[in-house]
């Protein structure tokens, strides 16, 4: 009888303690998703709160096969003026696992765009997006767009009769997201990365203290008032041909910088009449810093008064085979 | 350079609807339409300020103030709010209220079979003379206010849009009261982003070549479509842009006018000269 006892209250006191621990893992595991950091991987707040997903395994978990190099991630984002930081319509994430990095700026003028451009940047950094599946990685975050929002609710709010326009005329966003990879077999080890860029996000290679890539645009004049956006109504997608592709050789010491275009115009604008702007951002080592800079920048009339952010990510040697590619310590990072 | 500044809730700008309810607005608007032209007026003019707020609604969270909305009616001698509900007797009010407070909201079927929900913010109710002397000075003295209210003379400037079927009843050349005189006050007012734009639209029952923003009046036979072209801003660069990208073909120095516009040049015309410059950001190109 005691024997039974004692066995039952083991069992009990074993099943306590497992519930225990699974609670507190999905708990942790859910306020990381909501908006904060997970080791490379900068969740910014989806449009649901709980996601809908739970990830197989942190990235601390996770012994790559390296690929022999590591990143230092780090950004920055001002709202524009008036509008606080969660009305903030840029997005930037970064997934060190897949070494896949992104940014998106929300049209302003169009419905939940910031949500649009958050699922954009999160679904870039999470799987592969090439020439040939383009129009269906397009077509499933449209639909996950449109199943996110809660268009019942919406419309049976009195105030607003504007839902359906909203679902008709749906969410645009730019899209700017690169991959660096190893060249496989290549010997000594060498690395490429390839990106894809809808609109004016723009990213720019930085190697030995001089620019060597920018991309998608190049020249100031190359900026246009209504530049290329992903829609989240499919039918307002035109043909791929709007999408632009380009790809560069990289290594450690490269520095990448992804900026939406307040910032890159003003980067561009820099570069062309002969600057380093590149010399300027990457001078800045706090948000603080980088926030007075951009505010500077308005009051002086040298960038436009709208959603402002950089990302910076930088190349460097693997500490030890094998090790993730960046790890709690050498990444930092924010959500916008 | 003048008509650059973005509409944004730093810088909100002001769009005024100026509108003729003076009773031969019951008329019938041409040979072919049974709708009278007050109802055809009401009708785009609801739609544009649809239109209008749209542009301002982000999503779940509270549409942006992005400009103060009006709409005001003159007829005998009553120049007053055309808007009603919980709108009624406001003259100029935040896009966000204006949205929120339409008088009714309708739904119809559009052409693709789909039913939307249309709100009305004002109906037509036309009767008696046409006080539009009095009511363009009212609309310079509401203007001249809105400017000098703190936080507005850095904004892209406030855009009229006067919709009128005939000629003033209350002109008086002893006081030199003309309604060019004060559409000429109205366009001399300011921001630092240029002058306020006033826009005529001239509904007319009569025969005439349909005119949208021309260069000239020549072609105006009508003597007070000539006088509502002269009252006219010259459209700013960025609208001439919006006008050509419209397919509309041009020449130098078009006005913000138009004339024996049917519905659906007033549709085109209204939200041309609405469009200003860049509302929040920019606009997707599609």
């Amino acid at each position: 009888m005691f024997l039974i006892v004692l066995w039952l209250t083991v069992g009990l006191l074993l099943s306590l303690a497992l519930v225990h621990w699974f609670t507190v893992r999905i708990f942790r595991l859910w306020v990381q998703r909501g908006g904060g950091v997970r080791d490379g991987v900068i969740r910014v707040s989806g449009i649901s709160a709980i996601p809908r997903e739970l990830p197989a395994k942190s990235s601390s978990d996770v012994v790559l096969d390296s690929i022999g190099l590591n990143a230092r991630c780090i950004h920055y984002s001002v709202p524009k003026e008036l509008s606080t930081t969660e009305e903030n319509a840029d997005a930037i994430e970064y997934n060190l696992e897949n070494q896949r990095f992104a940014i998106a700026d929300g049209v302003s003028g169009s419905f939940f765009a910031k949500e649009w451009a958050r699922l954009l940047v999160r679904s870039f950094t999470e799987r592969n997006v090439c020439p040939a599946n383009l129009r269906d990685w397009t077509r499933l975050r449209c639909k996950e767009w449109r199943e996110h929002i809660d268009w019942e609710e919406l419309e049976k709010n009195p105030e607003i009769w504007w839902a359906e326009e909203m679902k008709r005329n749906g969410a645009a966003s730019t899209l700017l997201g690169f991959v660096v990879e190893k060249v496989p077999l290549s010997r000594p080890t060498s690395y490429r990365w390839n990106a894809l860029a809808v609109g004016d996000s723009c990213l720019f290679q930085v190697r030995d203290g001089d620019l060597v890539h920018a991309f998608p645009i190049d020249r100031f004049e190359r900026f246009s008032n209504t530049p290329w956006v992903l829609c989240s109504v499919e039918e307002l997608n035109l043909d791929a041909a709007m999408t632009q592709w380009t790809e560069g050789d990289c290594r450690s010491g490269d520095v990448f910088l992804l900026a939406t275009d307040a910032l890159a115009k003003w980067f561009i604008e820099r570069k062309d009449a002969g600057g380093k702007p590149w010399v300027e951002l990457l001078s800045l080592d706090s948000e603080k810093d980088f926030q007075r800079f951009v505010l500077d920048l308005r009051a002086r009339g040298l960038v436009r008064d709208d959603d402002t952010t950089l990302g910076i990510v930088k190349l460097g040697e693997a500490t030890k085979a094998g090790s993730p590619m960046g790890h709690r310590g050498n990444t930092e990072s924010r959500t916008v | 350079m003048a008509y650059k500044q973005e509409i944004s809730r730093k810088n909100r700008t002001c769009f005024l609807f100026v509108l003729d309810h003076s009773g031969s607005m019951n008329d019938p608007w041409s040979a072919s339409a049974s709708a009278k032209k007050a109802d055809g007026v009401a009708e785009i003019l609801n739609k544009t300020l649809r239109q209008l707020c749209l542009r301002c609604a982000k999503g779940a969270e509270p549409p942006r103030d992005y400009f103060d909305m009006g709409v005001i009616a003159y007829r005998d001698s009553n120049v007053e709010s055309a808007l009603g509900g919980k709108l009624k007797g406001q003259m100029l009010v935040p896009v966000n209220e204006f949205m929120r407070n339409p008088l009714r909201v309708v739904e119809r079927k559009e052409a693709g079979g789909q039913t939307v929900k249309f709100p009305i913010w004002a109906d037509p109710v036309c009767s008696g003379k046409t006080p539009m002397c009095q009511a363009l000075k009212q609309v310079r003295d509401l203007i001249e206010t809105w400017i000098r209210t703190p936080g507005h003379i850095d904004s892209y400037p406030p855009t009229v849009v006067h919709i009128t079927d005939g000629e003033a009843t209350d002109n008086d050349p002893a006081t030199g009261s003309s309604p060019m005189k004060w559409a000429e006050e109205i366009r001399a007012l300011s921001t630092k982003d240029g002058n306020v734009l006033l826009f005529n639209c001239h509904i007319s029952s009569a025969a005439g070549a349909v005119a949208l923003f021309p260069s000239g009046q020549e072609e105006l036979a009508d003597e007070w479509a000539q006088l509502l072209f002269s009252m006219s801003s010259v459209l700013p660069d960025n609208l001439v842009y919006e006008v050509r990208n419209e397919g509309l073909q041009v020449g130098p120095q078009p006005r913000g006018f138009g004339f024996n516009a049917g519905f659906e040049q007033l549709v085109k015309f209204l939200d041309i000269g609405t469009r200003g410059s860049s509302i929040g950001a920019r606009t997707a190109s599609t």
